[in-house]
């Protein structure tokens, strides 16, 4: 399916077959950013149908020919920095407590090869809540800290710091998966 | 190190590529009832528009067809009603004497009928020649059916008098200053002098009404067997002759005498449609001007404005960062509105609703956050013996953590991310001067503008840092003054114009501690107006 002019104007006249279409080929994409943010699946629908009333509303604003999921992903990644401040004390997630580091251990390379993507997401989501947004923003999203610092107005340090809290965190997760698949 | 980080985040990037999910049902459902809602609202809003569209254009429908519509029937039931007068006389009447009478009645009565229309149709300016025309050729075919019955009736009596009346005719076009009645004279000079033409009008009446009297002399003629008293008949004729002259300048065929009598309203209205003096029209017209000094009109309207805040903070604005926070705010406005014309000044008052506001997106990550870098021990170091010659204090000062940061931000991190309504119903008071240029007019205007706060009329505003956001009540009345510069383009009895404003409030909207705030606003309403009578 290609996001053509003519799907544009019956999205907006509010075809509701082609309007399903539509949902059905953005879906993957929505849903795969929803599922690294969210851990239950009502809240990931949340995302995904407002995300996607968005796109309905917006699609005026898309040009044809451009990169459809690039422009779904930034609208799917500003639904979830959003959803994130919306809670009221979400600063006060990002605090750094001693408690949460964890041990720095090596993980050999072919020990990823023998993992799928759904254990990727079950790892994710052990994550606390702001040490995820952060990792997903800078590993997956491709955001560079300072974009990260200026998008939740925390500070560069803070954005280390839960960078590599994460990755310590994930790479324990990963040799305990490995141990587990070994028995 | 750097390659292991490489790897797990490419791990995760990757996975995330991989991943594939199929649509729950729930999400269908979930999508579904949300984009119904979506296209309910675009409805909404379509129907919105439309009802916006079609209110001006269904008022300017209503105003340009209403009064034609009254005019085409007033006429009609005016003809009906002489239809069906004529007819009734016409299937009764078994003489020529009560004939007469009857049209002559009928014919006064039409006269009076008429001459009061005739004023109201001499002030229509759209009355159309064609319309005048049918209603003259109605009326002269009822008096072809009257003189047929007459015919009919062979009145040889009246055939006597239509000789007596040419050979007075003959004799009065040969002597006409000595024979000329003084209500002819009269119409001689109402002729030369337009401004007594509503008098001869009213001289006409009386005319008809000597005919009325006349026709019981008439009877005495016929009683009497034809043997006419020559003074009776030229009492009579003279009459007639008047009634003739009076109501048309055109009366010559044999039955002049009953067409003067039965066409009464129909030479009237010969005259106003095409051989009234043209003086006479615009006579009317400069009385009428001269009448209505002051012209009345009432306005509706609608259009659209944009608010800006003019904030005046009783501190330092960046320990209140509000202006920073909001943007300005479209709204709409509709009113009525009354205009009296004076000359070319131009005076109005009226009645508007409309809203003030604005945008406000107050988000706690744009408030004001401490920062410590770092967290450090400060001690005091002084020598073991103390000794006040020799006293020394060294201050030093150990970092406990030196690689990380500590951080405290606000905890009332509460958004605000909504617009701050206000909504008015005003007294526009203007004054202005109107400059016409043909169809055309350019009227600026100045005024003041009494506002009054509708229902509770409360803004959230991020007043001071770290203690929420409170909220103000605006105050009950403002005063705010206007500039406009109305364009407007006339038509016969109404005008349509576009009239864009800067609009300004001269005292708070909300008042407080912290902020005065006021709004600047300009905007533009369109709207249609109409001529009071």
């Amino acid at each position: 399916m290609e996001v053509t002019e003519d799907i544009i104007r019956e999205v907006e006249k509010g075809n509701r077959k082609i309007t399903l279409d539509l949902y059905h080929y953005s879906f993957n994409v929505l849903m795969s950013s929803a599922a690294r943010y969210k851990n239950h699946k009502e809240d990931q629908m949340e995302i995904v149908n407002n995300v996607f009333v968005k796109i309905v509303k917006n699609i005026k604003t898309y040009r044809p020919g451009t990169a459809y999921f690039s422009w779904i992903k930034t609208i799917v990644k500003r639904e979830l920095i959003d959803d994130f401040r919306k809670n009221k004390k979400y600063k006060e997630l990002f605090k750094i407590r001693d408690s949460d580091s964890v041990q720095e251990s090596v993980v050999e390379p072919e020990v990823y090869e023998s993992m799928d993507s759904e254990s990727a997401f079950q790892m994710l989501n052990v994550l606390p809540p702001a040490t995820k947004l952060v990792f997903n923003l800078y590993a997956i999203e491709g955001y560079k800290s300072k974009e990260i610092v200026e998008e939740l107005n925390i500070s560069y340090e803070t954005v280390k710091w839960h960078i590599k809290q994460a990755r310590k965190k994930l790479k324990s997760l990963i040799i305990e998966n490995k141990i587990s698949l070994k028995q | 190190m750097k390659e292991e980080k490489d790897h797990i985040d490419d791990f995760f990037k990757e996975s995330s590529e991989q991943s594939s999910f199929e649509v729950p049902d729930s999400f269908l459902d979930d999508i579904n009832s949300k984009l119904d809602v979506l296209s309910q609202k675009k409805k909404r809003r379509g129907g919105f528009f439309w009802l916006w569209t079609l209110i001006p254009i269904g008022l300017i429908m209503m105003y340009v067809l209403w009064p034609e519509d009254i005019e085409i029937n007033k006429t009609k039931s005016i003809v009906s009603l002489e239809n069906q007068e004529t007819n009734a006389e016409g299937a009764s009447m078994d003489s020529m004497d009560v004939q007469k009478f009857e049209s002559n009645l009928i014919s006064d009565s039409l006269t009076e009928e008429n001459i009061t229309q005739e004023k109201s149709l001499n002030y229509s300016e759209n009355r159309s020649a064609e319309e005048l025309k049918s209603l003259k050729n109605m009326l002269q075919a009822d008096a072809k059916k009257v003189d047929e019955l007459a015919d009919e009736n062979n009145p040889l009596w009246l055939k006597e008098e239509i000789k007596q009346q040419e050979v007075f005719n003959s004799s009065n076009s040969n002597n006409e200053s000595e024979i000329v009645p003084p209500e002819v004279e009269e119409m001689a000079i109402a002729d030369s002098n337009p401004e007594k033409n509503i008098e001869t009008r009213n001289s006409n009446i009386n005319a008809t009404e000597n005919a009325e009297v006349e026709g019981s002399e008439m009877n005495a003629v016929k009683d009497n067997n034809k043997n006419e008293n020559p003074k009776i008949i030229y009492t009579l004729d003279t009459n007639l002759l008047e009634s003739s002259i009076i109501h048309s300048d055109t009366s010559e065929s044999a039955s002049v005498q009953i067409d003067s009598l039965t066409d009464t309203e129909d030479q009237d209205s010969i005259l106003n449609a095409e051989e009234v003096d043209p003086s006479e029209t615009m006579l009317a017209g400069g009385n009428r001007e001269k009448d209505d000094k002051i012209n009345h009109e009432i306005q509706l309207y609608g259009g659209m404005l944009n608010l800006s805040s003019n904030l005046i903070l009783s501190n330092d604005s960046s320990t209140f960062p509000m202006n920073t926070m909001e943007s300005n705010l479209w709204s709409a406005s509709f009113g009525v509105v009354y205009r009296a014309k004076i000359k070319q000044f131009d005076l109005g008052a009226g009645l508007s609703w409309m809203k003030t506001g604005e945008k406000a997106n107050y988000g706690t990550n744009n408030l004001e956050m401490a920062e410590v870098d770092s967290l450090i021990f400060i001690g005091w170091q002084t020598d073991s013996v103390f000794n006040q010659n020799t006293e020394t204090w060294s201050i030093d000062s150990i970092p406990l953590y030196d690689s990380t940061t500590v951080t405290t931000y606000t905890n009332d991190s509460i958004f605000y991310n909504a617009a701050n309504k206000y909504t008015w119903i005003s007294i526009p008071l203007r004054f202005g001067y109107r400059f016409d240029i043909n169809k055309f007019s350019i009227i600026p205007r100045v005024g003041i503008d009494l506002s009054f706060a509708m229902g509770s009329n409360t803004g959230t505003y991020a007043e001071i840092i770290n203690e929420g956001l409170t909220q103000n009540s605006s105050s009950r009345f403002i005063l705010s003054y206007a500039l406009q510069l109305e364009v407007r383009r006339s038509f016969d009895r109404w005008h349509v114009f576009v009239n864009p404003y800067f609009r300004s409030n001269v005292t708070p909207v909300i008042s407080s501690a912290i902020q005065t705030r006021r709004y600047n606003s300009w905007g533009i309403n369109a709207g249609i107006g109409f001529k009071l009578k």
